[in-house]
C-alpha cells in the first residue's frame, strides 16, 4: 500500500511537470556544475571572463564573475503552454562592492522585460517571482556584473509554479507576438494573422498556429513581392513566413513558393522545400535525370534538386548545389550551414546552443547558387 | 562479636536400639543480646528446628526434648538440673543415659550472653561435664564458641585427618563449635539460619551419611558440617568460619547423631545429579537443605512427609523440581530456567560484561547544513533513513549501573543533485560519521525472579569523539573526500531480554548528537537525531 501510495506520488509530480522544462527546471545546469574545460557548458558568456571556483565543497562548483564587466545567458526553452508564473532561485557570494544584476528577456529578443538588483549575501538563498503573459516562447536569463566586488554565482534555478503563486503580479509581457510565435488568435499577433504554419513546428510548441506575415495559399497576398519564408532566427520560435522579395533565393535556400527562388523552382515536400533548377526529368535536357543534390539529407524539409544531381554529370558552367553534382567535382558557390533543428544560419556549432548541454551541430546543408567549376 | 551459638549437650542414643539407655536434650535459642550487641533473628528457630530434628531423626522421645528459648541463667541451671536428677534417677534404676545440649545464641569468649545477663563459659562446662551421663554431646552455635574448649586447653580439629573410628568411644564428652575461639558465627538471611546450624542440620537429615548406613555419625556431621560452613561463609563480609570438635571419649564405638533411615519420607540426589541443591519446605516457605552435590554418589536426605522444592543450579540452568511425598530428583521432570543475573553473597556479579551488536535506523537531523544541501539543488528522496552498526561492551560495578564504550558507524542518507538537462549525470554526496564514546547505563530489572526477571529497562548516556566522513562525487566524476572530528553526545532507553547462557536481545530507542561535519560556507551539521535499535546481546 505504502509503495503504492509513493508511486502515485511520484507520478503525480512527473506529470505536473510535463513540458518543455526538466523536472519543472526551465535552466540547465543550473549549479554551474558542467564545465568543457575552463567553459561553462550550458551557459554563454557574453561578455568579460568566468572561473570555475569551489562553492559549499570542493567538488561541488560555482561560476566566479571576474572583471568589472560580465554577463552569462542562457535561454530557456520554456514557453506559454508550461505556465504563466515563474519562480527564480539563486545562491551566491555577493560582495556589497559588486554590482549583480538578473536580467529576465521574455522570449530572448534582446528586450530586458525585468531586471533584479541581487543583495549583497553570503550564500543565502535568494528568490524572485514573477508572472508572464501568456503566450510567450523561452526566456533568456542574464545574470550580469559590474564592479571589482566579488561575485560567486552557485545555484540559479527557474521553475514552472503554480500560477496562483503571482497572483497580485503584474505580468511581463514581451509586446505583439513576432511572426514564426505560436499563437490562437489573430489579435495576439503583430502582423495580425495567425494561420496554420505550412512549416513543422518547434519542439516545445503545442500548436500548429504561427504569427505569419502573409497567407502563403494567396498568390498576391503580398503584392509585389511574394509569400515566402524569412530566415530562421530562434531555436524556440519557427521560421517566420513573411513576404520576401520575388526570385531572390539562390540554388539550394529554403523556400515555400516557386517565386521565392531564382530559378523559379521550389522542389517541395508538402509545403516546405529548397529552390532547385528541376522537379521532374523532363525539365532536364540532354538525358540527364532530375536527383537530389548531395548526400545531407534536409528532413522535412526537401532536398534541392538539379539535372544530373549527385553523379558527377553537370558539366562546367551548369547550376550546381554540391560538390557532387559537378563532373568537375567542385561547385563554386556559397557554403550554406544551419543550426541542426532549428535552422538558423550558422558558421560554427558555438552559434548553436540551446536546450542541452552539447551545442547543436551547425551542419552544412548545401552551396548556394553555385556553378560547377 | 555478633552472634554466639553457645553450647549443647546432647546424648546421642541407639535410642531405639537400646532401651536400657534413657535420652535427654537441652535445646537453648536465644535471640536477645548483651550491651552492644544486636538480636538475632533465628537463634530460637535454629533451636526449634534441632529440637524437632531431634524428636524425628534423632530416636529422642517429644517429652525428653527440653527446648529452652530465651532463658535466663538461673533458669538455665535449673534444665540442667533436672536432667542431671533424671539421670541420677535412671542410675538408681540400673540405667544409663545420654545428653544432648544444644546452645544458639549470642556469646562471648567468656560467657553466654543470656539477654543482659551472662552465664559464664567456664560454669556451663563443668556443669555439662559433670552430669552422670554416660555421653553428652555438646553442640554450640555462637561466636567464638570453639572458646568452650579452650577452658580446658583442648584444641579445635583442624581439619579432616580427625579419624573417628580410631578415637571416638561410645562414652565421654563431644563438643561440636561453630567457630573457633576467635572466629563470629553468623547467620544468613537468605537461609533464614545460621550458616552452621543449617548446615548441621542437613548433614542430619542425611546429606552427611558418606557410608550410606542411613545413620549419622558425629565424625560425618562434623566433617560436612565444616566443610559446607566454610564454603558459605568464605565469600561473606565477616569471612570463613571454621567449624572446632573437641572429644573426649572413650571405647571405639561410633556416635550417631541421628538416623535418617528412619524417617518415613526421603529426597534423594541421583548419583548422576551435580550442582548445587536446595530443598524448600514449600509450606513453611524455609530452606531445609542446601548443598552441592558432587556426581558419583547418591545422597539421600530425611524430611518430615509434606511438600517440597528442589532447586538444582548447573551453571546458568536452574532446574526447580516439585516433590509431594519424598522421592528421587528427576531433573528431565523439572522445570529448567536460564538464570539472571545478580549479587551473589560475595558483592560481585554474575555475568559482569556486556557486548551487545546493534543494528539502528532513523530520521537524520535537519539544519542549516541540510537546508544548504537543499539550497543547492541536492536532494535526499523519500526520507531514506540513516542507518549503522554499533558495538557496545559494558561492566557492571552496582547492580543497576553499568560503564563501558561504544563504537559505531551511521551511515546518513545520500543526497543527490540531477544536473537540468544533464540527462543521466548527477551528482552524490555520501557521508557517515564514526563515534567512539564512553557510557553509562542504567539498568533495572522487572523482577528478582520468575519470568520478570527476564526482562529489564534501561536508560543511558554517552559522551565521546565523533568522526565525520563525506564523499562527493561530482558530475566530471570526481570524488572529493573529507574528515572532520567533533564531539559527539547521546541517550537513550531501551527494553532488554535475557534468553538464558549469556544471550539476549535489546530493544532501544536512541537521540544522538554530534555536531561534526562541517562545509566551506560555514554551516556544521550535528549527526544524529531519533534512533531506533534492536540489539544482541552476550554477558559473561
Amino acid at each position: 500500500m505504502r509503495s503504492i501510495i509513493g508511486s502515485s506520488i511520484v507520478l503525480v509530480a512527473a506529470l505536473a511537470q510535463l513540458g518543455s522544462t526538466d523536472c519543472g527546471q526551465a535552466i540547465r545546469d543550473d549549479g554551474f556544475d558542467l564545465w568543457c574545460g575552463e567553459e561553462l557548458c550550458a551557459w554563454k558568456v557574453e561578455r568579460g571572463a568566468v572561473m570555475r571556483v569551489a562553492s559549499w565543497n570542493k567538488g561541488d562548483y560555482a561560476v566566479e564573475l571576474v572583471g568589472s564587466d560580465v554577463a552569462i545567458e542562457q535561454l530557456s526553452p520554456v514557453n506559454g503552454s508550461d505556465g504563466s508564473c515563474m519562480r527564480f532561485t539563486l545562491i551566491a557570494n555577493v560582495q556589497d562592492t559588486a554590482d549583480v544584476v538578473l536580467n529576465v528577456d521574455v522570449e530572448g529578443d534582446g528586450t530586458v522585460e525585468m531586471s533584479e538588483r541581487l543583495p549583497t549575501s553570503h550564500w543565502q538563498p535568494l528568490t524572485f517571482t514573477f508572472a508572464l503573459v501568456q503566450p510567450y516562447d523561452g526566456v533568456r536569463f542574464e545574470i550580469a556584473k559590474r564592479g571589482l566586488g566579488e561575485a560567486v554565482v552557485a545555484n540559479i534555478g527557474a521553475k514552472i509554479i503554480a500560477s496562483g503563486d503571482c497572483t497580485g503580479l503584474t505580468p511581463l509581457d514581451p509586446g505583439p507576438r513576432r511572426n514564426g510565435s505560436y499563437c490562437f488568435a489573430n489579435a495576439e499577433c503583430a502582423s495580425g494573422a495567425c494561420m496554420e504554419s505550412p512549416l513543422p513546428q518547434p519542439e516545445n510548441y503545442s500548436v500548429a498556429r504561427t504569427c505569419v506575415g502573409c497567407d502563403h495559399t494567396v498568390a498576391s497576398s503580398c503584392g509585389a513581392q511574394v509569400c515566402g519564408l524569412a530566415d530562421a532566427f530562434s531555436p524556440v520560435f519557427s521560421v517566420p513566413v513573411e513576404c520576401v522579395a520575388p526570385a531572390a533565393k539562390p540554388l539550394g535556400d529554403a523556400c515555400i513558393a516557386d517565386a521565392e527562388c531564382a530559378t523559379n523552382i521550389c522542389n517541395r515536400v508538402g509545403d516546405y522545400g529548397s529552390c532547385s533548377t528541376c522537379t521532374s526529368d523532363g525539365q532536364c535536357s540532354g538525358g540527364q535525370r532530375c536527383l537530389p543534390s548531395g548526400t545531407v539529407m534536409l528532413v522535412p524539409r526537401a532536398m534541392p534538386q538539379v539535372c544530373g544531381g549527385g553523379q558527377h554529370l553537370v558539366a562546367s558552367g551548369a547550376p550546381c548545389a554540391s560538390n557532387d553534382d559537378c563532373v568537375s567535382g567542385l561547385c563554386n558557390g556559397t557554403v550554406r550551414s544551419q543550426c541542426a533543428g532549428d535552422g538558423r544560419p550558422c558558421v560554427t556549432a558555438a552559434e548553436c546552443t540551446f536546450d542541452g548541454l552539447q551545442n547543436r551541430a551547425c551542419n552544412t546543408v548545401g552551396i548556394q547558387g553555385g556553378t560547377c567549376q | 562479636m555478633r552472634k554466639l551459638l553457645v553450647a549443647l549437650a546432647c546424648l546421642v542414643g541407639t535410642a531405639h536400639a537400646d532401651d536400657a539407655i534413657a535420652t535427654y536434650a537441652i535445646v537453648v535459642g536465644s535471640n536477645v543480646g548483651g550491651a552492644g550487641q544486636t538480636d538475632l533473628r533465628y537463634a530460637e528457630d535454629d533451636a526449634r528446628r534441632v529440637g524437632q530434628l531431634l524428636v524425628e531423626l534423632g530416636g529422642y522421645a517429644k517429652e525428653r526434648v527440653d527446648v529452652v528459648v530465651h532463658p535466663t541463667p538461673e533458669q538455665l541451671r535449673a534444665r540442667i538440673n533436672a536432667v542431671a536428677d533424671k539421670i541420677n534417677a535412671d542410675l538408681a534404676a540400673g540405667r544409663h543415659s545420654r545428653v544432648f545440649f544444644y546452645y544458639s545464641g549470642h556469646a562471648r569468649a567468656s560467657a553466654l550472653d543470656l539477654g543482659s545477663d551472662q552465664l559464664a563459659l567456664a560454669e556451663l562446662r563443668q556443669r555439662l561435664f559433670q552430669l552422670p551421663s554416660k555421653l553428652t554431646v555438646v553442640v554450640l552455635d555462637a561466636c567464638q564458641s570453639g572458646a568452650f574448649s579452650r577452658i580446658k586447653g583442648a584444641q579445635p580439629a583442624a581439619d579432616f585427618s580427625f579419624n573417628s573410628r580410631q578415637q571416638l568411644d561410645a562414652s565421654g564428652v563431644a563438643v561440636l563449635a561453630s567457630s573457633s575461639g576467635s572466629e563470629l558465627s553468623q547467620e544468613s538471611e537468605q537461609l533464614r539460619s545460621s550458616y552452621f546450624t543449617h548446615h548441621l542440620l542437613i548433614g542430619l537429615r542425611g546429606a552427611s551419611d558418606v557410608n550410606r548406613d542411613g545413620m549419622v555419625t558425629i565424625d560425618e556431621a562434623y566433617r560436612y558440617a565444616y566443610h559446607q560452613t566454610l564454603l558459605a561463609t568464605a565469600e561473606t563480609a565477616v569471612g570463613g568460619q571454621h567449624v572446632s570438635l573437641e572429644v573426649d571419649l572413650k571405647g571405639h564405638g561410633e556416635v550417631p547423631l541421628s538416623y535418617p533411615r528412619a524417617a518415613t519420607t526421603h529426597i534423594e540426589l541421583p548419583a548422576n545429579l551435580e550442582g548445587k541443591t536446595l530443598v524448600e519446605d514449600k509450606r513453611s516457605r524455609t530452606v531445609v537443605a542446601e548443598t552441592y552435590k558432587a556426581k558419583g554418589a547418591a545422597v539421600r536426605i530425611a524430611v518430615a512427609p509434606g511438600e517440597y522444592r528442589v532447586l538444582v543450579r548447573r551453571g546458568t540452568t536452574l532446574s526447580r523440581c516439585e516433590v509431594a511425598s519424598g522421592g528421587t530428583i528427576d531433573l528431565d521432570r523439572c522445570k529448567s530456567e536460564a538464570i539472571t543475573a545478580g549479587t551473589t553473597k560475595g558483592g560481585g556479579f554474575e555475568r559482569p560484561m556486556r557486548i551487545e551488536l546493534s543494528m539502528f535506523a532513523g530520521n537524520e537531523r535537519h539544519d542549516d547544513y541540510t537546508d544548504n544541501l537543499y539550497a543547492f539543488g541536492y536532494r535526499n528522496y523519500f526520507s531514506e533513513p540513516s542507518a549503522g552498526l554499533e558495538v557496545l561492551a559494558l561492566r557492571r560495578y552496582l547492580r543497576w549501573l553499568s560503564l563501558g564504550g561504544v563504537a559505531g558507524v551511521t551511515v546518513m542518507p545520500t543526497w543527490k543533485k540531477e544536473i537540468t538537462g544533464g540527462g543521466d549525470l548527477s551528482q552524490e554526496f555520501d557521508w557517515s560519521q564514526w563515534r567512539l564514546a564512553f557510557v553509562g547505563r542504567a539498568e533495572q530489572w522487572m523482577a528478582a525472579t520468575g519470568f520478570g526477571s527476564h526482562f529489564s529497562i534501561y536508560g543511558q548516556l554517552m559522551a565521546g569523539l565523533g568522526i565525520g566522513t563525506t564523499s562527493l562525487r561530482n558530475a566530471e566524476g570526481m570524488t572529493f573526500r573529507d574528515t572532520h572530528v567533533g564531539p559527539a553526545f547521546g541517550g537513550g532507553l531501551g527494553l532488554h531480554v535475557d534468553f538464558g547462557r549469556g544471550i539476549g536481545a535489546s530493544l532501544g530507542y536512541s537521540y544522538d548528537y554530534a555536531p561534526v561535519i562541517k562545509d566551506l560556507i560555514g554551516n556544521t551539521h550535528a549527526g544524529g537525531g531519533h534512533r531506533f535499535g534492536l540489539s544482541v546481546t552476550y554477558s559473561f
